[in-house]
């Protein structure tokens, strides 16, 4: 992992901390979207005209949307009034949260708990007031240092508007327009802030970027937005999420990110996914419906999406690749698992436009309880892609028998040269599976949830190490209480 | 003769409904199913790799009985020949069907098998989400009725001649009701003629098969310059076996649904298929296969092949309800593609609302293997012949998968040839 892995394991142990950091400027809009408040927003995060005006044009497009919400999804939940949110609030101020741990749900303590989180990190993530200042602060100040060294631009979207607007004009919407898909013209109209991340031509970054450490960015609320520009040459991994279930109020997450990949660069980017999932009755939970995208635009660069999803009621969300450079290479990789009454629709879209272009796929998706977890992907070979090669498989595991999983795979393919594999599989774990673990002295749950690690394997082996090792222990904890 | 363009069909509903027409419920059902989904179009997910603008667009003459433009030879020793959708028994050999097979019109079987018709007819297939199904079901005039009586065995495959007549473009919509009495054997093949007249067929069947019956059916389909849209929908009992073999040699559009759904335990489905398509040619295989109850197998192998300018939609749903355990379930569809400019679309979709299964889809697409057309090579035979022989060999493991001999030979004699010319035209091309 090369230098500072131990700082960043650090940190990613810390990140927590930052949690709910308080912002001087504490007021929020009224409810409710029209033009006087996307004006509002622009001007309070002081944005140059062209933001604004981009602003304006995706929520003129979203107003032609509104009868037209994707429902498409294998999913159900009540229609959301838009009208009745709040799309500009500093972060929440202290006195909303509980005031002490005794106010916090103890399923959620008990999970913490499960994973190793100290208590002060507790606090902060169940949103009750801390006034500590935590030491990493100048841990990151560091790094910021050191990435700067590098010439790596990495700081939040607000201030990558204001300090590199010429990139930011460049690139912003280049990959996910303001007219792609509902959620994402509703993002680019209001999206409040985000991660920007620069590297400069044949720069290897020098660690794995990860949100953790950008202190002020973390409570950017429901419309958040990543824009990641790795230039000819360069190389960056970029971690997102973390794996304690972080207390929320907005139960409508719909964030952008939009990934380009130049002449020869590389962006790895992985994502730890684990927002509340509502309770065993499918109460409150978060609704992550987020686009993603990358674009290899250059010829020989490299996407990869590798994410573990365990939490939020419903997931919809398809990272994809637009593999446009000729020898370019898109990489998909994902663990699902959804317990309860958590739905999932995920997946992923390999779009092969230039030659000797490649992409594989590969998706686990786990249910339990009375989840719904579906896998739906694209993959479509336009008649210029000569010798594209695209292999998927995806599996699902059944632990309940009121679960269910699902397959929708779409392959289009329009030239010859092309090459297609797809297999997918759906079964439960089998009982003589479950019988060799036992009779070796394993109790069941421990049998199950290293056998769940083993279906997962594939994945977890293309995460970071520290990241790795943590989904690993997501896993047992989600699953707990699945297993009869 | 009556001008019908298909979206102005409430019109030419409240025109029949004077007529006074057989089924009125049945056809006022089928209009409002028809009317609250709409006719397909860009947006429709069941059509959207398969454009019926055409078909919507033309105005069509509604079908009568006629004389077939031409009557291919056919061996077969049962044989009904249908023309525009309705029997004609002056062409068809029906006098040497075993006792207990009930084979008439429609129309003829509502005069004197009244009660069965009503028990089968809008009972197996789902209006609700096939509107051309609906669309038969309002406006259909005959079709088949076809009934083998518990214990019957039928040894030697019925076959039934689809064939049309000359004239203007005409809309041909034909019922089929087939049902296999419980303990009941028997082998159909359904052969789609198409001539050079622009006629569009719209089909449905309703199949029933019995406890412990057993129905193998290969439908065939050559159909030309006409279109077709031909819904089968299968319901099948206590440990009964059906087979389908669907053979698309090739037309200018080509939709099949194919629905079974397993009702009962112990029930075993396989569907295969196979299809050729070439320029200007579209065929579109949709395969449901839904698994409500326990201990039932189903499995589907469906390849297709693709010459220059051809175009292939293959979608496979497998639903496994909640009541589906110990279901076991496959479903592979391999894609061999010939030529530049043709174009694939595959959906295996998996549905499973059960744990306790076994289920799994593959799916592939690609041209010819290089290695095997080098190894075919140093073995002296020349490219052609190697691809024509790796085509061949391709597509053939359909029908070697048939268990009825005679029907694998009566496929053989049709497939084989066809596949020799779209080797030979994509080698010359």
């Amino acid at each position: 992992m090369g230098t500072g892995t131990d700082s960043v394991n650090q940190l990613i142990e810390g990140g927590y901390k930052h949690g709910f950091v308080t912002e001087i400027d504490a007021d929020s809009l009224p409810p409710g979207l029209n033009e006087d408040v996307i004006r509002a927003i622009s001007a309070k995060k002081q944005e140059p005209e062209f933001m604004l005006n981009w602003r304006l044009r995706a929520y003129r497009h979203w107003i032609k949307l509104q009868e037209k919400e994707p429902t498409w999804a294998h999913v159900k939940y009540p229609r959301i009034n838009y009208q009745d949110m709040v799309y500009y609030s500093a972060p929440k101020s202290d006195k909303e949260g509980p005031k002490s741990l005794e106010e916090v749900d103890p399923e959620l303590l008990r999970t913490y708990e499960k994973l190793g989180i100290p208590l002060h990190e507790q606090k902060a993530l169940a949103g009750v007031a801390v006034d500590a200042v935590f030491d990493s602060v100048s841990v990151a100040t560091t790094f910021k240092d050191k990435l700067a060294e590098a010439g790596v631009i990495f700081c939040s979207f607000s201030e990558a508007v204001q300090n590199h607007p010429e990139l930011v004009e460049k690139y912003l919407g280049s990959v996910v327009p303001y007219t792609d898909n509902f959620f994402a013209t509703l993002n680019a109209a209001v999206f409040s802030d985000g991660s920007f991340c620069y590297i400069p031509e044949g720069v290897r970054c020098p660690m794995e970027l990860s949100t953790y450490f950008r202190i002020n960015a973390l409570n950017t609320g429901q419309f958040e937005r990543t824009l990641i520009i790795a230039e000819k040459g360069s190389y960056v991994s970029y971690l997102e999420g973390c794996t304690a279930p972080m207390r929320d109020e907005n139960q409508l997450h719909a964030a952008v990110v939009e990934l380009v990949a130049h002449e020869d660069a590389e962006i790895k980017y992985s994502t730890v996914q684990n927002w509340y999932p509502g309770d065993k009755d499918g109460k409150g939970g978060i609704y992550n419906f987020v686009t993603k995208r990358g674009l290899c635009k250059g010829d020989r660069s490299h996407i990869s999406w590798t994410q573990v999803e365990t939490g939020s009621a419903i997931t919809w969300k398809y990272p994809s690749v637009i593999l446009r450079g000729d020898d370019s290479t898109g990489e998909f990789y994902s663990v699902a698992l959804t317990n309860n009454l958590q739905q999932a629709d995920t997946g992923t879209k390999m779009i092969h436009l230039g030659k000797n272009t490649r992409s594989t796929i590969i998706s686990k998706g786990i249910s339990a309880g009375r989840a719904q977890n579906s896998y739906r992907g694209l993959v479509r070979v336009s008649p210029k892609a000569d010798n594209a090669r695209n292999f998927t498989q995806c599996d699902s595991l059944l632990l309940s028998d009121q679960c269910g999983a699902h397959t929708y795979p779409y392959i289009e393919n329009k030239n010859p040269s092309g090459r297609i594999e797809h297999e997918a599989t759906t079964t439960r774990i089998g009982e003589d599976q479950l019988f060799y673990c036992r009779q070796r002295g394993i109790d069941p749950e421990d049998a199950v949830s290293m056998i769940v690690n083993g279906f997962c394997d594939d994945v977890f082996r293309k995460l970071p190490m520290e990241f790795a090792v943590e989904a690993q222990a997501l896993l047992e904890v989600s699953l707990e209480g699945a297993v009869g | 003769m009556n001008a019908f363009a298909i979206p102005d069909f409430e019109r030419q509903f409240d025109v029949r409904r004077e007529q006074a027409p057989a089924f009125p419920d049945y056809r006022q059902k089928s209009l409002d199913d028809l009317r609250q989904q709409g006719l397909p179009g860009a947006k429709t997910e069941d059509w959207k790799y398969t454009s019926v603008r055409e078909v919507l667009g033309e105005t069509f003459v509604e079908a009568t009985p006629a004389a077939p433009v031409a009557v291919p030879e056919c061996a077969a020793r049962h044989l009904a020949v249908m023309v525009n959708g309705y029997l004609n028994t002056d062409l068809s050999r029906l006098e040497d069907l075993p006792e207990g097979v009930t084979l008439c019109s429609l129309a003829a079987a509502r005069d004197n098998h009244r009660d069965q018709v009503d028990a089968m007819l809008g009972r197996v297939v789902r209006h609700d989400r096939h509107p051309f199904a609906a669309l038969n079901g309002a406006f259909f005039r005959d079709g088949l009725f076809l009934d083998v009586a518990p214990g019957t065995q039928v040894q030697e495959p019925l076959v039934v001649l689809w064939l049309s007549g000359a004239g203007d473009a005409a809309l041909i919509q034909p019922r089929v009701l087939v049902r296999v009495g419980e303990g009941a054997e028997l082998a159909l093949m359904e052969q789609h003629r198409g001539s050079a007249a622009g006629h569009f067929t719209n089909q449905v069947s309703e199949i029933l098969v019995g406890d412990n019956a057993g129905l193998t059916q290969v439908q065939l389909q050559d159909t030309g310059k006409e279109q077709l849209v031909c819904g089968t929908h299968v319901r099948c009992s206590r440990d009964s076996r059906y087979r389908a073999q669907t053979i698309d040699l090739g037309g200018k559009l080509i939709r099949n649904d194919l629905a079974i759904s397993l009702d009962q335990p112990g029930a075993e489905a396989d569907a295969d298929g196979v299809f050729l398509a070439g320029r200007d040619q579209h065929v579109d295989n949709h395969l449901r296969v839904d698994h409500r109850a326990p201990n039932c197998d189903s499995s589907a192998l469906y390849k297709g092949l693709l010459g220059g300018g051809g175009r292939g939609v293959f979608n496979g749903k497998l639903i496994v309800h909640p009541e589906g355990q110990k279901t076991r379930a496959e479903q592979t569809n391999h894609n061999l593609l010939l030529a530049r400019d043709v174009e694939i679309d595959t959906k295996p979709e998996l549905e499973i609302y059960a744990d306790d299964v076994k289920c799994s889809h593959g799916s592939t697409s690609g041209e010819l293997d290089p290695d095997q057309l080098f190894y075919l090579r140093s073995r002296g035979i020349d490219s052609p012949e190697a691809r024509a022989l790796l085509v061949r060999s391709f597509a053939l493991e359909i029908s070697e998968r048939m268990n009825h001999s005679r029907l694998r030979d009566l496929v053989g004699e049709q497939l084989e040839p066809a596949l020799d010319r779209l080797a030979r035209n994509e080698l010359e091309g």
